[in-house]
């Protein structure tokens, strides 16, 4: 890691990175969206981006998923350059992400939207889908399985025949995070996971996501307004403000920051 | 109304006896019987072969329309390719000597040239969609016909004949078999699945791993070769094939029979097209009036049924056997 990154860079002696932003910076035709963010989420760890509205948090997880290309920047996973692959691409090698509004494949049951996150980990060719060869066969037996497994663990195995439309809001989001497990990521991006929920919903999945974390040994950075979620989770989390990072560390740190505070609470007079 | 229910529910359940592989084989040594034998006379094999046909490009036209959720409105396009290119082989090369693999093959280089051709129409599919495509698919089917127009060979406007009588009920039959299947064991695959997620949210499909690009290419691919393979066996039922066969008159009657029948279901497509055909030829005595009854029974049908009869439910006897205890949403 030679990152030339002067804001964001972690302190040496850290885990391996598993995602790194670099000068990353993103223009939607004149509007500045992101300017230079630099920072990097190590291997293993649960990391928070935070920020006012429309300070680019999902311009950031749609520039890591390839949804957009960044206009200038790298981005690097894993220790390879992912910016300008596409989205699928970017998915087969290990980053799945969630919406900020729910982005489930409504008219399937459950357990086909998990089994359809399969797709890039399936040594299927089309012609032996065509013509049900035994080999197609036995990869659709073993997504099934390994699909109602996840479900099971993750106490969605009880829906599994129904429509994803069915389900009660809550559970849509369990599923939309099973979903991007599916995929069988090593770093996984969560878009306000707990956006709509009582206090109560909350609690539920913070432990959810840390079960899926130390089960699943993820990577997962997240998008959150609630505090109580970032703060209680996150053990690094960067600030955004205005497409700029403002400040970068533990939660201790970031709450201390007096211009975190300001863009914030605004300053006082 | 329970007791129809219950009967429609158990008559579409497979049991011991009743399933698709039953089903096939009776049906086929049938077809062999009424060909060989005559038990039907010539008008309702002409009928059946017509359903089966039907049942061929409402099925391949289904794929794309039905599961992938996109809007082609040229299918009569992929089918005019299979049937000129199965015509001109089976006119030009095997016209003396035929033995009885050779007509197949001739169909299915009309299906295959058809599934190439769909596979440049995939390509604008990558960057539009819904309506946009639709029109895609329109323009690209009056290409198909006006290069056909042009084309002296195959005898332009004027239409090209010759081909003997080679479409029977068993060959009918054989190819609404394998196209069943076949357009069934893409839905139920991974291949399928991402083709079903493309409908339902293509940027998150994307973001799950699917690799739009190549499921849609597969699903063109698929459906056009189908039609192709409709339009071979068309060509050699009527033995006279003409641009205007295959305009956007012929492409609205496949989206009728799919919308009919049911989106995004395979027993929905052999539903909507054998009604439909059925229908045309029952109502035939209302002369004039009859293209009167047809679009009134379709406004009637979107109002009460939006999604064809079976409206994205399956016959159980349709779906795999691994696929059954599962919840199914297909």
């Amino acid at each position: 890691m030679t990152g030339a990154g002067n804001c964001g860079s972690r302190a040496p002696g850290a885990a391996p990175a598993a995602l790194e932003l670099k000068d990353v910076t993103q223009y939607f035709g004149g509007l500045r969206a992101l300017c230079g963010v630099n920072f990097s989420i190590p291997a293993g760890e649960l990391a928070g981006i935070i920020g006012p509205n429309g300070a680019g948090k999902t311009t950031v997880f749609n520039l890591i998923t390839g949804v957009y290309k960044p206009s200038k920047g790298k981005i690097i996973f894993n220790g390879s350059g992912i910016d300008g692959l596409r989205s699928s691409e970017i998915a087969a090698r290990g980053i799945a992400r969630t919406f900020q509004n729910i982005r489930l494949f409504k008219e399937l049951s459950v357990l086909d939207n998990v089994r359809a996150a399969h797709y890039a980990r399936m040594d299927v060719n089309p012609l032996e889908a065509l013509f049900h060869a035994g080999r197609h066969r036995a990869e659709e037996a073993r997504v099934t399985r390994q699909s109602r497994e996840l479900l099971d663990r993750f106490g969605l195995g009880g829906s599994a025949c129904e429509l994803a439309k069915n389900l009660p809001y809550g559970l849509q989001r369990r599923l939309e995070i099973l979903r991007a497990a599916g995929t069988s990521p090593s770093l996984i991006l969560l878009d306000e996971p707990a956006a709509g929920m009582n206090p109560g919903e909350i609690g539920e999945l913070m432990s959810f996501i840390l079960r899926l974390k130390k089960e699943l040994s993820l990577t997962v950075l997240l998008i959150e307004h609630q505090m109580r979620l970032v703060m209680g989770m996150c053990s690094h989390i960067v600030v955004l403000d205005f497409g700029m990072v403002i400040a970068d560390g533990t939660p201790g740190l970031v709450r201390a920051d007096a211009g975190v505070m300001e863009a914030y609470m605004g300053r006082a007079k | 109304m329970r007791v129809s229910a219950e009967f429609l529910r158990r008559a579409c359940s497979p049991g011991k006896y009743f399933n698709a592989r039953t089903v096939a084989a009776a049906g086929f040594i049938a077809a062999l019987a009424v060909s060989r034998y005559g038990l039907l006379d010539n008008y309702l094999q002409l009928l059946l072969m017509l359903i089966g046909i039907n049942v061929i490009l409402t099925m391949s036209l289904n794929l794309i329309n039905g599961y992938m959720g996109e809007f082609s409105v040229g299918h009569a396009g992929f089918m005019a390719a299979g049937a000129y290119v199965s015509s001109l082989l089976s006119v030009r090369t095997l016209a003396a000597f035929s033995p009885f693999w050779a007509f197949p093959c001739a169909v299915l280089a009309g299906g295959l040239v058809a599934g190439a051709v769909g596979l440049v129409v995939a390509v604008p599919s990558f960057k539009t969609r819904g309506d946009y495509l639709a029109i895609v698919t329109l323009a690209f089917s009056m290409i198909v016909k006006s290069v056909i127009e042009n084309i002296d060979a195959v005898g332009g406007p004027r239409g090209f004949l010759g081909m003997d009588k080679l479409t029977t009920l068993p060959w009918v039959f054989f190819w609404v078999v394998v196209t069943i299947w076949v357009i069934r064991n893409f839905i139920y695959s991974r291949f399928g699945r991402g083709v079903l997620a493309v409908r339902e949210d293509e940027i998150a499909a994307d973001l799950t791993g699917v690799n739009t690009r190549n499921v849609k290419m597969l699903a063109f691919v698929v459906s056009s070769f189908f039609a192709g393979i409709a339009g071979g066996l068309y060509a050699h039922l009527i033995q006279y094939i003409s641009p205007g066969s295959f305009d956007i008159l012929k492409s609205t009657e496949m989206l009728v029979m799919v919308y009919l029948g049911g989106v995004g279901s395979i027993a929905g497509s052999i539903l909507g097209a054998t009604t439909y055909t059925v229908l045309l030829e029952a109502l035939r005595p209302l002369g004039m009036w009859r293209m009167a009854v047809m679009p009134l029974l379709l406004v009637g049908l979107m109002i009460f049924r939006p999604r064809g009869m079976m409206g994205l439910k399956e016959a159980r006897w349709l779906v795999p056997s691994s696929e059954r205890e599962g919840g199914d949403s297909k």
